[in-house]
């Protein structure tokens, strides 16, 4: 048991913190978070803001630098994300790109997709969207309706996705499509790169609860794939996407737990500055408190697995789990300081109102709570499966 | 950076565990049986005739402890054992080989005035201890004998082992003990610990049972609502589990430095908030999965709770854990260091 970094690491931690002290503009503050929706301002923002991150040597940590990466170690990688969370600097407008495309491709993507395609993550000339889910497949992803058939050389994919987020910013897709209608469950899908400007894709703007416009419904009308495009092998689509997606909810999320505890750090500054804490709002927030420090403990027992070399698998589960029910309770503490100053015009009341909004979603995506008890009690505690229609 | 146990580790637990199944010991005979597997002298150092192993080894041996609902007082005996060794060396042999038993208060404190010793102590297996050490001060233990105090048995919930309240007013010769640094700390660890194994126990207990037992046709363990119920106690016992862990690794490094010892204390706080709650409701959970037969007296799930309300009860008020976790965790140096601020500004 070894809970220290070394004393490179140490080193590595300290750059990274000069540098986001250094960089971050003079007026980013805890609650400098987009108060005003002008959402192409913070786009524009957004890439200025990674491709320089990039520039640094600060992103594709872990990635290797015939890539375009930084050939450096998940430590590394663990550290870099931790200290952004930390300063609550910007999150990614590429997380797609970043947390599922560049991962899924550095495992079975051919030479050529990675050196097309994952150094234009890092410098942000692509931006990724994820064509999974659909209006009848949401948790139940093994009904997808999309249907990619081969013609000779190219594919032709028909059919609706929705929710996609970033969509109507994205220049690329990574599509999910059935390749074989006839295979059971999760064995005919196949997994596709495809440029968003290829004729027959429509993309209409869905807007958040939070307000913003965040996600999309993509529909594909003839849309032509060359063979080339296609990532892994035919009819192992799912195998592929969860395969590395074990690995990365275990690895991806890990700043989110410092960015949470500078939100309740900020939350408990509100309560003291108001007047109103008080003995039982101290305990809830310690008790959110204990929960994140876990988290954090959590997320360095999983690094220190995968530096062992050890496989990460279903019980990564227990990571996104946590993370998102642990963000909803610090949305629910916001709620109890703001109070009736839930519509003032501040900075901290902006701030709480997005931050309640936009959390509701995050016990849904990526898998819902309710997926990820099933993905525990099922395949980590090997519960059986139901033999009957329950009663 | 991990966060794993070592083979030795495995092996400790595993090699105490087949102890605890072997032996049909009750009480004071627990103690040559722990002796006889090094136990004892855990943490006692090694050119005093111990192992030299530090709180991570001595949480799994508390673990094991609580999953076989041990009823003999390691923990405190072995803490205790590592910090005596040094300052008494004439008791080191009799600790070594089991044939001298301590207990540390459950609850309370003693204070220390002028050259008196004054205060109210709970305590758990009054009648085995031949001594009783308990913390006064910055990482002092004051050592006295149960035998000559004014002791009152107190109604416990667990009937397997018996709870006390000792009073003190005497004048007392203070053992000082170098060695135990954040002895507090190292013995509210090692009550997670134990409450963790007992945890562990109506986990497995639970989970088995939902997958052996059937209605309407199927298992009740194919029942979603079961299986949620499961999922989250699996994460509450993988949480409990981390902060142990955690907090131990913390502890054997927190006599390098000041900053050390701070975190050591905010990782016992964050235990302190898991690991009494997490256990009580594993334990509740396993009950429910088991409907009649998890209420009745005989069914082994009723002594471990009982164990978990008992060890618990020492524990302290979890609000308080929590309130002082906040302020320490809102204390650290974050971003809002003031010098990253200037170093942002420049
Ligand atoms: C903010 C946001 C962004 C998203 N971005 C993307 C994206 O970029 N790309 C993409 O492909 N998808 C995206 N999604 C879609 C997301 O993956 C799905 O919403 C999710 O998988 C749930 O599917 P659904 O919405 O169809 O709900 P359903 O699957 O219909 O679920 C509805 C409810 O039923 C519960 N439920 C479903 N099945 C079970 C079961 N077996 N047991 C118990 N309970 C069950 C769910 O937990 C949920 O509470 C996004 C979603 C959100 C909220």
């Amino acid at each position: 048991m070894d809970i220290t970094f070394t004393e490179d690491q140490e080193r590595y931690r300290a750059g990274i913190r000069t540098w986001l002290a250094q960089n971050l503009p003079a007026n980013w503050t805890e609650a400098d978070h987009w108060p005003q929706v002008d959402e192409d301002a913070e786009q524009a923002f957004l890439i200025d803001w990674e491709r320089r991150l990039y520039a640094a040597g600060y992103s594709g940590i872990a990635w290797p630098k015939a890539y375009g990466g930084q050939g450096l170690g998940p430590v590394e990688d663990y550290i870099v994300n931790e200290e952004i969370g930390l300063a609550e600097a910007p999150e990614s407008l590429n997380t797609i790109g970043r947390e599922l495309v560049a991962p899924i491709l550095l495992s079975v993507g051919t030479e050529e997709q990675k050196l097309r395609y994952i150094p234009k993550i890092l410098q942000m000339d692509d931006i990724w969207c994820q064509g999974f889910s659909e209006p009848n497949a949401g948790s139940d992803l093994a009904a997808i309706k999309t249907r990619a058939e081969r013609r000779g050389d190219v594919w032709v994919a028909n059919g609706q996705k929705i929710w996609t987020s970033y969509a109507h910013m994205a220049n690329h897709c990574i599509l999910l499509a059935k390749t074989d209608t006839g295979a059971r469950a999760h064995r005919g899908m196949t997994l596709f790169i495809v440029p968003m400007d290829t004729p027959g894709i429509e993309v209409r703007g869905i807007r958040h609860l939070g307000g913003q416009r965040h996600f999309n419904e993509v529909f594909f009308t003839d849309v032509e794939i060359r063979d080339e495009m296609r990532i892994g092998e035919v009819n192992a689509g799912w195998q592929v996407a969860v395969g590395v997606l074990g690995f990365e909810r275990a690895t991806t999320r890990l700043y989110r737990q410092g960015r949470f505890m500078q939100e309740l750090r900020s939350l408990h500054h509100e309560a003291q500055r108001s007047g109103k804490l008080t003995a039982s709002l101290e305990e809830r927030m310690g008790a959110v408190a204990a929960e994140l420090q876990l988290l954090k403990y959590q997320n360095l027992k999983f690094l220190g697995r995968i530096m062992s070399g050890s496989q990460i698998g279903d019980e990564s589960s227990l990571l996104k789990l946590s993370w998102s029910q642990i963000h909803q309770k610090i949305a629910h503490l916001g709620l109890e300081v703001l109070g009736a100053d839930l519509d003032e015009d501040s900075a901290f009341a902006g701030r709480f109102r997005k931050i309640y909004l936009t959390a509701r979603g995050e016990t849904i995506y990526a898998g819902s709570s309710q997926i990820q008890r099933n993905i525990i009690a099922e395949r980590v505690l090997g519960l059986p499966r139901p033999e009957r229609k329950p009663a | 950076m991990n966060l794993q146990h070592s083979s030795e580790q495995d092996m400790l637990r595993d090699s105490l565990a087949a102890a605890f199944a072997r032996s049909d010991a009750k009480g004071a005979d627990w103690g040559p049986v722990l002796a006889a597997q090094g136990a004892l002298a855990l943490l006692t150092p090694e050119d005093l005739g111990g192992l030299g192993l530090g709180m991570v080894d001595a949480t799994v041996a508390a673990v094991e402890a609580g999953r076989a609902c041990l009823d003999y007082p390691l923990a405190d005996t072995m803490l205790m054992a590592g910090a005596l060794a040094v300052a008494s060396p004439d008791m080191a042999d009799e600790l070594a080989e089991g044939r001298l038993t301590i207990v540390a208060p459950s609850s309370g404190r003693f204070g220390l005035t002028a050259d008196r010793l004054v205060g109210t102590v709970k305590v758990s297996h009054p009648e085995l201890a031949d001594w009783l050490a308990a913390p006064v001060g910055d990482d002092r233990v004051a050592l006295v004998r149960p035998a000559d105090l004014e002791i009152k048995r107190n109604v416990t919930v667990d009937p397997a082992i018996s709870t006390a309240t000792i009073r003190v007013d005497m004048n007392m010769n203070l053992v000082p003990t170098h060695s135990v640094e954040l002895v507090e700390e190292k013995l509210a660890l090692l009550r997670c610990a134990d409450l963790l194994g007992a945890a562990e126990f109506c986990f497995e207990t639970g989970i088995q049972y939902i997958k052996d037992r059937r209605q309407f046709g199927q298992p009740i363990g194919a029942n979603q609502a079961l299986k949620h119920m499961a999922a989250d106690c699996f994460v509450e016992l993988e949480n409990c589990r981390v902060a142990i862990d955690y907090a131990a690794a913390i502890l054997d490094q927190a006599a390098n430095s000041p900053a050390a010892r701070v975190l050591a204390q905010e990782a016992v706080s964050v235990a302190l908030c898991c690991a009494p709650l997490a256990a009580r409701r594993i334990a509740e959970e396993a009950i429910q999965f088991h409907g009649g037969i998890g209420v009745t007296w005989e069914y082994p799930l009723n002594r471990y709770l009982r164990r978990i309300l008992r060890v618990s009860q020492s524990m302290g008020r979890i609000g308080d854990h929590q309130r002082r976790l906040l302020c320490q965790v809102v204390q650290s140096t974050g971003w809002q260091d003031d010098k990253t601020k200037q170093a942002r500004s420049a």
